[in-house]
């Protein structure tokens, strides 16, 4: 198994779907919280997971805001779009009778 | 912009020590044991003979004496030495007395040094702890108090600062390695400027305590990585057959060369095999770990480490530190 590769739990598919779903709006921490309604504790050992996997990039925001600390961004690269489809793919093989609404951005 | 999450150093000391007193109250319970049959003239009812638990009761003493030292290094080495030297003579007296027997010299003398390095340790952090926790906890109540007086608007800002420590103590858990997020955690925390809203106090606490339980999820991950590894390791087909193979093989030779008395012992351990067995095909199955491959050529060899491991535990070891990038967003 390589490093790549997450095992995808209901809340890590959450959160990939919030990522999936982002395009240009900027995703961090408590938007995606928010979105897939998770809580923190699920949420940034996900993160950390997925960046240290190389499926998610995290970047700080450029802009020093005055009245509040930097916020730091997350995009899908493009292994993790990769892994993300396949592992979807392999779990619709495997449970074809679940469809569950997807949770975005927009 | 200078962060600041706590006004106390590390909170999380406070927790630390009270871990401490309790392994020092159990070492002086057992100490104070030993003396009491040593001062009764009574033979030891323990493993060990009175000599050894006055060696004990000393190196806690020098242990609790070091936790006096200004830093825990210096502390943990005083008591480490001190505790390690009174345990091996008392210990070395216990042999000339009673032939306690080398082992178990080494043993007791080993213990003394690890439960008085960490009863110095959290001697230090005794201290620290309980400032912080005092500091806390005064600062707490008279923040109660004035919330109380002023209304909504003070237990508001009260709860954003319980929240903020709660942040803190998050940091403080997960570790050197996640201190960089101190900055992610605190903007996520205040999210000023979302959307033109603010976020509530409950709100904030609810995150704050969602920070504290994510950060002792990673942690308890990075201590069962090597575990994780090995469990990978074991479970890449066909090595788990190859075990369980290997022990059923044992437990039916042993049932055959012990009759039926042995048969019996024996069947409880098959059985044991068997209910390890499906367990771990299942867990091979949800980790989804690949056979073991093999090259090709005249040299049979398994696959590299990384190869067959789990992606959680290989996430784990090879954990780097994201660099602060910046984004253009």
């Amino acid at each position: 198994m390589s490093a790549s590769k997450i095992r995808l739990t209901t809340p890590t598919r959450l959160v990939l779907d919030v990522l999936m779903s982002a395009g240009d709006t900027p995703a961090w921490g408590y938007r995606i919280c928010e979105i897939a309604r998770l809580g923190s504790g699920t949420v940034y050992p996900i993160l950390e997971r997925l960046e240290e996997a190389g499926w998610i990039e995290g970047a700080w925001e450029i802009d020093q805001p005055g009245d509040r600390p930097r916020r730091r961004f997350y995009t899908l690269t493009g292994t993790g779009r990769a892994g993300y489809a396949a592992a979807v793919a392999a779990h619709r093989q495997r449970n074809p009778w679940r469809v569950e609404p997807r949770r975005g951005l927009a | 912009m200078r962060l600041r999450v706590s006004p106390y150093p590390r909170p999380v000391n406070a927790l630390v020590a009270m871990g401490g007193i309790l392994v020092g109250i159990y070492w002086g319970w057992v100490a104070t044991l030993g003396l009491l049959q040593l001062a009764q003239g009574q033979p030891p009812t323990d493993w060990f003979p009175p000599q050894t638990y006055a060696c004990w009761y000393a190196a806690w003493w020098i242990g609790a004496l070091a936790g006096l030292l200004p830093t825990p290094k210096q502390a943990w080495i005083a008591a480490a030495c001190g505790s390690g030297l009174a345990a091996a003579l008392g210990s070395l007296l216990s042999e000339w007395l009673t032939g306690l027997g080398t082992g178990a010299v080494i043993f007791v003398v080993g213990l003394s040094v690890l439960s008085a390095g960490c009863i110095g340790l959290s001697g230090c952090w005794f201290t620290s702890g309980v400032r912080g926790m005092a500091g806390v906890a005064s600062g707490l109540t008279a923040k109660i108090r004035l919330a109380r007086l002023a209304g909504s608007g003070q237990r508001h800002k009260l709860l954003e600062a319980v929240a903020r420590r709660l942040t803190g103590m998050a940091l403080a858990i997960g570790g050197p390695k996640r201190s960089w997020r101190a900055e992610e955690f605190l903007a996520d925390l205040t999210r000023h400027g979302t959307d033109g809203d603010s976020p509530g106090g409950w709100a904030q606490l609810r995150h704050a305590a969602g920070l504290i339980r994510g950060s002792l999820r990673l942690r308890v991950g990075d201590a069962c990585a090597p575990l994780w590894r090995l469990a990978d390791w074991a479970l890449a087909k066909p090595r788990t057959e190859r075990i369980a193979t290997l022990t059923v093989m044992t437990a039916v030779y042993f049932w055959c060369s012990s009759g039926f008395s042995g048969l019996m012992q024996q069947l409880v351990n098959v059985a044991a095999v068997a209910s390890v067995i499906a367990p771990a095909l299942w867990l091979r199955r949800e980790r989804e770990i690949p056979p073991v491959q093999r090259r090709t050529g005249n040299v049979t060899s398994e696959a590299s480490t990384d190869d067959v491991v789990g992606p959680s535990c290989t996430e784990q070891a090879t954990r780097q530190d994201p660099k602060p990038k910046t984004a253009s967003k």
